[in-house]
């Protein structure tokens, strides 16, 4: 588990680092990828429409995942608090993200928010990977810090869906999904 | 504070919030490549090496012939004026492309890479035309674009358009 927390530490740091500027210190140098979404929407409906898991959860550690072509994955670890949307066995959930440590030892971040912060309150909107349990943060539009007032804080406020929930309490976010979830019943 | 020369550093990149001029001619902040005259690596597997070609080199309307920019084809990926580009089955990650600026030196690019899922690409939903896009798309935004909605091209964003607009053609021959 310490390995786990050193490493999202060195994640935190290595994102942290890469937003501080040119003349940061070249030990950690991070390489922030953009990426084209599969799947972006319209409404914070089809938002909720689309993902097999909506949960409110704290992130707990990190992990190395696998890698694909070079591209490295993390395995983020979290405790459900609350499940909105969808069915989980149990508490612990995994949701795997894009980067990590490259083998020339820079690190690749995308533009999904960054490392999750241990200890950390998300709204997450998921999907599942297949039959494996371990899901994905299906976009931009899906992830939500929630701030110690319980306050939502989306990774792109200018979407008009990140929109649709950036500022608001974390109160209102939950009746809005569960409202929508009961519709689609 | 010592400042290391730019020359040799490998910078940190922030595609994003990278240092620059705002987007009226929707350039990707001042990233360029340092001339028009690029290795172009292509690490595609199966159609997806033609797709690459396609956009890239040989139909007319690709970003070599119809624009100012050069590429030199080269037997290995590299870091020094290269496009790397790949493709692979990344698995269900979300995305279904990513392009990284590798290292650059102020805004000079000195190496990028794009990736291509074939995941999602190849699950049926995507037709040849649209991977075209994407491919077209992600060699734009190295070159030193990014997405512009309103104007039909492969810069616009929709997948829908295999070939840069006049209007790309015009930015990429203002900044090589």
């Amino acid at each position: 588990m310490k390995r786990f927390a050193v490493l999202g530490l060195a994640l935190v740091l290595g994102v942290a680092t890469a937003f501080a500027g040119p003349f940061a210190s070249p030990e950690t140098q991070t390489v922030k990828a953009r990426v084209q979404w599969a799947e972006v929407y319209k409404t914070p409906g089809e938002l909720v429409a689309g993902a097999d898991l909506i949960v409110v959860a704290r992130h707990v550690d990190s992990q190395p995942g696998r890698v694909a072509g070079d591209v490295p994955f993390t395995f983020n670890g979290f405790e459900i608090q609350r499940v909105l949307k969808g069915a989980h066995p149990g508490r612990e959930l995994v949701v795997e993200s894009t980067g990590g440590m490259m083998q020339n030892g820079v690190v690749l971040s995308i533009d999904d928010g960054g490392p999750f912060v241990p200890g950390q309150r998300y709204l997450l909107f998921l999907k599942a990977q297949g039959s494996n349990g371990i899901y994905y943060q299906i976009n931009h539009q899906a992830r939500y810090e929630i701030d110690r007032s319980g306050l939502l804080k989306g990774v792109d406020p200018a979407d008009a869906v990140v929109a649709g929930f950036n500022g608001r309490p974390l109160g209102d976010a939950i009746e809005t999904v569960e409202r929508r979830v009961r519709m689609a019943l | 504070m010592k400042f290391e020369p730019m020359a040799v550093r490998i910078a940190i990149v922030i595609l994003v919030a990278g240092p620059g001029i705002a987007s009226a001619n929707h350039r990707n902040g001042c990233y360029k490549y340092a001339d028009f005259n690029i290795n172009w690596y292509n690490g595609g597997t199966g159609d997806y090496f033609n797709i690459f070609e396609e956009e890239a080199r040989t139909d007319a309307n690709a970003w070599d012939p119809y624009t100012d920019v050069v590429f030199t084809p080269v037997s290995a990926a590299g870091t020094t004026d290269h496009i790397n580009a790949y493709s692979g089955s990344y698995g269900a990650t979300g995305w279904l492309s990513l392009v990284e600026i590798q290292s650059v030196s102020g805004c000079t690019v000195r190496s990028g890479r794009i990736r291509m899922n074939q995941t999602y690409l190849d699950n049926g939903s995507y037709t040849r035309g649209q991977k075209k896009a994407v491919a077209c798309n992600l060699i734009g935004r190295l070159l030193g674009l990014k997405n512009e909605a309103g104007i039909p091209g492969c810069m616009d964003g929709t997948n829908n358009n295999s070939f840069p607009s006049t209007h790309d053609r015009d930015v990429i021959n203002s900044i090589y």
